[in-house]
């Protein structure tokens, strides 16, 4: 599977083995995951590739914890989820996940300090004020802490979601499609704050997407197709968003 | 995620949506207030009733006779005329709780005075009915004893009969002519007017006149005992302290039992006790009646608010979808959304 070498102290972020989920619409039973084994280790820039479909959502669901798998085994961080309560998972997703969304999914009505602050929230953390702060500076929206999500623009809100996702420091962070919502060049500036997460705090980021212009970002391809992964590739030299930016500025 | 923190959630959510905490509020404040005003009203109503039946005088015990039995034919309660003046003055004397006694009878009559005319309830009775009745003379005096023993033809109107009679005239001195049907008058002279009492749900107590009971024997009507003796409609017995009522009603029914020599009573005693619970049962099914009515309206006022929270999960299950993405759990949510109509409702109380 990964050609990156895996240190055996140190578990892999997912250990996925032989995961299968099967979805019953009335009578017919869908297969959307038919046997997927998947190892990322820590640091790694995962993009989940695949034609709608795929089983991408399906995978993208269990590894967010968001869904149990029918069968196989799922372990996050080292810790094994299958089997695990509603409440246990909602723990497990407070503290090693981070989600990014395609439609951002901020509350309404709630400045982005607050929004930032929630999953410290449900963690019941201390020194929460501060920590939600400085996850806004470090996305650059320190100045923007009392807006409201109608009040920011895409990127910015979408911005503010991803330190809502880093600000419990996650073990992984989930992108569903992050830039979907977005034009080229905001597009641009997410993967940018994404592959300097990854670089400079060595943050997991596990990214689906079906556009190949943003999956170029990621150290690591993995295509998926009809419920089976098709291909596992490592990118030799994955797109740098930065450079990209100001190539086009200049 | 601790209470405070969730109290805090809830409280932003109202005042995010002013008018919907508004309206739900005025559901919970119209129910709640209904039930209140409604009780309140019952309990007035309850009170009012008991000030009534107290205003007739305080630990009474009345005395009337029973019913006749006449050849097989049965009459009425009170139809018998077994009580007379000497079983009044046997109470008084031997029943140690009784503090006062006032005999009466009455019938009635045509009054023409001062070139009116009135038909009212004549009522001869003792000197103590003002105190026993708790209802004194505005103007002028009651009778007295000597009155009582010198069979005076004196009258003391109700205020009714005086208004009737005299209009804005002042009657006390003037002549009434008094005649019971069927029977020659005679002329009085008024000694004192009544004050205005008003109804007690026994008659108008206002619309009568009182003479001395030896006088209404003597020269109105002379109705007698089957044993020769003054007989009287209703003996009125105050008892001296409202923990004795029950001895008390134990001895008179003994003397008069002794003084009839009969097997079955031929007289009753009613207690203002009865009265009272009677007229507490009645204000008391009102008072359900009208909490009845109040409650229904809170339970409606509490589905219109289940309604708005319907809606507000409804609406909110992407925002639940979100909170649950980011770590809460099912305690979270549900105190999130519970806190909400909580404070409504605190609010609206």
């Amino acid at each position: 599977m990964s050609e990156l070498q895996s240190d055996a102290r140190v578990p892999p972020v997912i250990r996925i083995r032989h995961v299968t989920k099967v979805y019953t619409l009335g009578d017919i039973e869908v297969h959307a995951l038919r046997g997927v084994s998947l190892e990322v280790q820590r640091g790694e820039f995962v993009a989940i590739m695949g034609p709608s479909g795929s089983g991408k959502s399906t995978l993208m669901n269990t590894i967010g914890c968001l869904d149990q798998p029918s069968g196989g085994s799922y372990e996050l961080d080292g810790v094994e989820i299958s089997g695990l309560e509603d409440d246990e998972l909602a723990a497990i997703r407070n503290r090693k996940l981070g989600f990014v969304f395609q439609t951002f999914n901020l509350l309404p009505r709630i400045p982005a300090i607050e929004q930032v602050e929630l999953p410290l929230l449900y963690a019941g953390a201390a020194n929460r004020r501060e920590r939600a702060l400085a996850a806004l500076t470090s996305v650059g929206l320190a100045d923007r802490k009392g807006h409201r999500p109608t009040e920011l623009s895409g990127g910015q809100q979408q911005r503010v979601a991803i330190a809502r996702a880093l600000v419990t420091e996650p073990a992984l962070i989930l992108a569903d499609e992050p830039t979907g919502a977005l034009d080229t060049r905001t597009s641009e500036e997410i993967m940018a704050l994404l592959q300097n997460l990854n670089l400079t705090k060595s943050m997991t980021v596990v990214l689906v997407t079906h556009e190949p212009d943003i999956a170029e970002h990621a150290k690591r391809v993995i295509q998926l197709r009809d419920g089976l992964i098709s291909s596992d590739l490592l990118v030799e030299q994955p797109r740098q968003a930065r450079d990209v930016l100001s190539g086009a500025a200049s | 995620m601790n209470v405070l923190e969730s109290v805090r959630i809830a409280v932003r959510a109202l005042a995010a949506n002013k008018l919907r905490a508004l309206l739900t509020m005025l559901g919970m404040i119209i129910g709640v207030s209904a039930v209140i005003s409604l009780m309140s009203v019952g309990r007035g109503a309850q009170a009012a009733v008991t000030e009534r039946i107290q205003g007739l005088g305080t630990n009474l015990l009345f005395v009337r006779p029973g019913s006749t039995q006449q050849a097989g034919i049965r009459g009425g309660q009170g139809s018998a005329q077994s009580l007379s003046l000497e079983d009044a003055q046997a109470i008084a004397e031997q029943v140690p709780e009784v503090s006062g006694v006032a005999p009466e009878i009455s019938g009635f009559a045509q009054l023409v005075a001062n070139g009116q005319n009135w038909s009212s309830r004549v009522t001869g009775t003792t000197e103590d009915y003002p105190e026993v009745r708790n209802f004194n003379v505005a103007s002028g005096d009651f009778f007295t004893r000597q009155n009582i023993d010198g069979r005076s033809r004196v009258v003391v109107l109700g205020s009714t009969v005086a208004e009737n009679l005299f209009g804005d005239l002042d009657p006390v001195g003037e002549s009434v002519r008094v005649s019971l049907s069927g029977r020659p008058g005679s002329t009085f002279r008024v000694v004192g007017v009544m004050e205005t009492k008003g109804g007690t749900g026994f008659g108008n107590q206002d619309d009568q006149v009182f003479v001395p009971l030896s006088t209404y024997h003597t020269r109105l009507a002379p109705a007698r005992t089957v044993r020769g003796s003054y007989q009287v409609s209703t003996i009125n017995v105050q008892v001296s302290d409202a923990a004795v009522m029950q001895d008390a009603v134990q001895s008179i029914g003994g003397v008069l039992r002794q003084r009839h020599r009969v097997n079955q009573d031929d007289f009753t005693i009613q207690s203002q006790e009865d009265f009272l619970q009677t007229a507490a049962q009645v204000t008391g099914i009102m008072t359900v009646l009208l909490g009845a009515i109040a409650g229904i309206s809170l339970v409606v006022g509490g589905i219109g608010i289940m309604n708005i929270m319907l809606v507000s999960v409804t609406e909110r299950t992407r925002e639940i979808g979100i909170r649950k993405a980011v770590g809460a759990k099912r305690r979270d949510i549900l105190l999130n959304f519970w806190s909400r109509p909580r404070w409504s409702a605190c609010w609206a109380d």
